[in-house]
């Protein structure tokens, strides 16, 4: 099974507040809740996303597809039992994953819509092109 | 693996039709659409019921009908005086005929990739998509600059300077109970190799699918005459004039007297035919001119249409839903019940049966069975509406009925469509700028990238949800007006709109539906 695991980023607060122990002690607890609070609503704000992704014989393992809120910063880290190059449509991103050692996309979500990601330079020849060689689907919604 | 079967339009199976393994598995279906959420499918459909009823409620409370006097319009004598001046004509033509050389240039010597190669997003997107909203929502502009029309026309021309006793066409009679039914059967195959086929993706084969056609329509044109053949035979042609009657703007052509259908099938309206292209071009500028009417009302019949011309509704009305049903769960259901059956028949296993050939043995079936499902499902309202009516045979009710549907394929149309072409239509200008994918830069945009941000979703939900209850709202309004003028009784008229309208609710449910689906093409 593949783990979808997020994590968050969080500005720093302001740096030239107080030093006291008490202020720094708040100012922490500030920070852990709304981190916390990024972790428990993911997708909403500015946050990174990473999702990762196990492919296993040129199908994904798991959910087929990944929602995510515009201006999410999202990282789709990819592991594949082959070598294969991936190509995330609309974002027009590619790299190429080999086993053991998995690859990266990086993108920031500006344009909402449903974007494919397919397996290039597989030459079979299946017929209708409908989806063809697409194993996922980046879905950025509005917010 | 055995290589799928592969038809071109009308059976030309050449080796032109060796398949490009690499480019094919890009595929043209660049859609980016989100479904749209419960939320606006649950407003749209609750808004399509309640106005419904509201209409219905507003048609009751009407005063007694007034006579109908059919369609209202005005006449705009100067834009017909422009469209038949011949500079205009002959460069809208010549443009028209240029794209037209550059695009079966293109696919046939171009790139084989089709994002390299200005024929496929010019073919797909600008001309399929565009042509339909520039006819729909403007005029019959096709007929203006129709390339084989166009191209036909100038061979005759020519051959008259050379030889002035000859004619080019045989000018055969056309068969009256043809009607329009060729180009229902080319429209048919042209719907097959766009959504099935799979192969309209690919250059080459669209350079095969379009110069077989040109050679049929000419062949066509040279039989029958080539105002009779643009009018019965060549299926876009037809289709788009039927989509034109919905325009705000139509071809208007007086001095008919009192003959209920001018020399080309089109119904006349007060000694006019109107949205005939033919007679536009046959009759003395003096009498060229453009009606100017509210978007729908050509859609209202004065006489009924021929069963042909019902034919062609309904398979565009089909056609249309079909294309979106591909994309739904229920369709991969479908697929995967005779793919995957536990104890599959033998023959369905049989070495011969591909996952390509599978996958086109179900879609095909299923791709003739929605026209006649639609077909069903319509007559049998018809036969419904004649029995409370009390009156009209249901071929009548079929022939004065079946234009008012159409606005509501309109509006998924814009729906379904409308994303598409804004972002995909993108594609159009790299390609310009290397039509053949040769490594040119003619206008300095060959690494002009699609602005995918240019659409946000919501506003994409939106249009499409508005556009699918206004169309159910015209179409509705349309089938009244109908009912009005054939049972003239007002309470029978009343009466007989529930099957109609009953049927328009089910038919936006489902546009509404298939919107609302989580895509999985």
């Amino acid at each position: 099974m593949s783990s979808n695991r997020q994590t968050a980023t969080h500005p720093r607060g302001h740096p030239g507040a107080s030093r006291s122990s008490l202020s720094r002690a708040v100012r922490i607890t500030v920070a852990a809740l709304a981190a916390g609070l990024f972790l428990t609503l993911p997708g909403y704000g500015d946050g990174t996303r990473t999702v990762e992704i196990e492919i296993r014989n040129g199908k994904v393992v798991g959910t087929k597809s990944e929602r995510v809120v515009r201006g999410d910063t999202v990282v789709l880290r990819w592991f594949s039992d082959q070598r294969l190059e991936l190509h995330l449509h609309g974002y027009d991103v590619k790299t190429t994953v080999s086993p053991g050692t998995p690859a990266e996309m990086k993108i920031r979500a500006r344009a909402t819509g449903r974007f494919p990601v397919e397996i290039h330079g597989q030459g079979k020849s299946g017929g209708h092109s409908h989806g063809h060689g697409t194993i996922f689907h980046l879905e950025v919604y509005p917010d | 693996m055995q290589r799928p079967l592969r038809i071109g339009l009308f059976g030309l199976v050449v080796p032109l039709l060796s398949r490009p393994v690499e480019s094919l598995a890009h595929g043209f279906g660049v859609r980016y659409d989100l479904p749209i959420p419960l939320g606006y499918y649950l407003a749209g459909a609750g808004a399509t019921v309640a106005l419904s009823f509201l209409l219905l409620a507003v048609f009751a409370g009407a005063r007694p009908e007034r006579v109908d006097r059919g369609p209202a319009y005005r006449i705009s004598r100067r834009t017909g005086r422009i469209l038949s001046n011949n500079w205009v004509a002959g460069s809208l033509q010549g443009i028209s005929v240029a794209l037209f050389l550059l695009i079966v240039a293109a696919a046939l010597f171009g790139d084989e990739n089709p994002f390299k190669n200005i024929s496929t997003t010019f073919v797909w997107v600008i001309w399929w998509v565009g042509m339909m909203f520039v006819n729909t929502f403007i005029g019959d502009i096709w007929a203006l600059v129709n390339p084989w029309g166009a191209l036909f026309a100038g061979a005759e021309r020519t051959l008259r300077l050379l030889r002035p006793e000859a004619r080019l066409s045989l000018e055969r009679p056309y068969p009256e109970r043809l009607g329009v039914w060729p180009a229902v059967v080319l429209f048919m195959a042209f719907a097959w190799l766009e959504l099935i086929s799979g192969e309209g993706d690919a250059p080459r084969q669209l350079a095969v699918a379009i110069i077989g056609y040109s050679l049929l329509t000419w062949t066509g044109m040279i039989v029958f005459g080539r105002r009779t053949w643009l009018a019965h035979g060549e299926t876009f042609a037809v289709v788009f004039s039927t989509f034109a009657r919905f325009a705000p703007a139509a071809f208007h052509v007086g001095g008919l007297g009192g003959r209920p259908y001018c020399a080309h099938g089109m119904e006349t309206v007060k000694g006019a035919s109107i949205g005939c292209a033919a007679c536009f071009e046959t009759a003395p500028p003096a009498q060229r001119a453009v009606a100017l009417r509210p978007p729908g009302t050509g859609l209202l019949v004065q006489r009924p249409v021929s069963m042909s011309t019902v034919a062609m509704v309904l398979t565009l009305l089909a056609t249309v839903t079909f294309d979106g049903f591909l994309a739904t769960p229920a369709w991969t259901g479908i697929h995967e019940y005779f793919t995957e059956l536990s104890q599959p028949a033998p023959w369905w296993r049989a070495p011969w049966m591909t996952a390509a050939l599978n996958f086109h043995v179900v879609a095909t079936t299923l791709f003739l069975l929605f026209p006649l499902g639609f077909a069903a499902v319509f007559l049998a309202c018809c036969r419904l509406t004649a029995a409370v009516a009390g009156e009209a045979a249901t071929a009548k009710v079929a022939r004065y009925y079946a234009l008012t549907l159409l606005p509501i394929a309109i509006a998924y149309h814009l729906a379904h469509y409308l994303i598409y072409f804004l972002l995909a239509g993108q594609y159009i200008i790299p390609a310009a700028s290397d039509p053949f994918g040769f490594g040119w830069d003619l206008f300095g945009t060959v690494f002009y990238k699609p602005d995918i941000e240019l659409i946000d979703a919501k506003f994409a939900w939106y249009t499409a949800v508005i556009a699918i209850v206004t169309g159910h709202v015209i179409a509705v309004y349309l089938a009244h007006r109908t009912a009005s003028r054939l049972f003239g009784d007002r309470s029978r008229a009343l009466a007989s709109q529930f099957p109609m309208l009953t049927m328009m609710v089910a038919y936006t449910m489902l546009s509404l539906w298939i919107i609302a689906q989580p895509t999985v093409r």
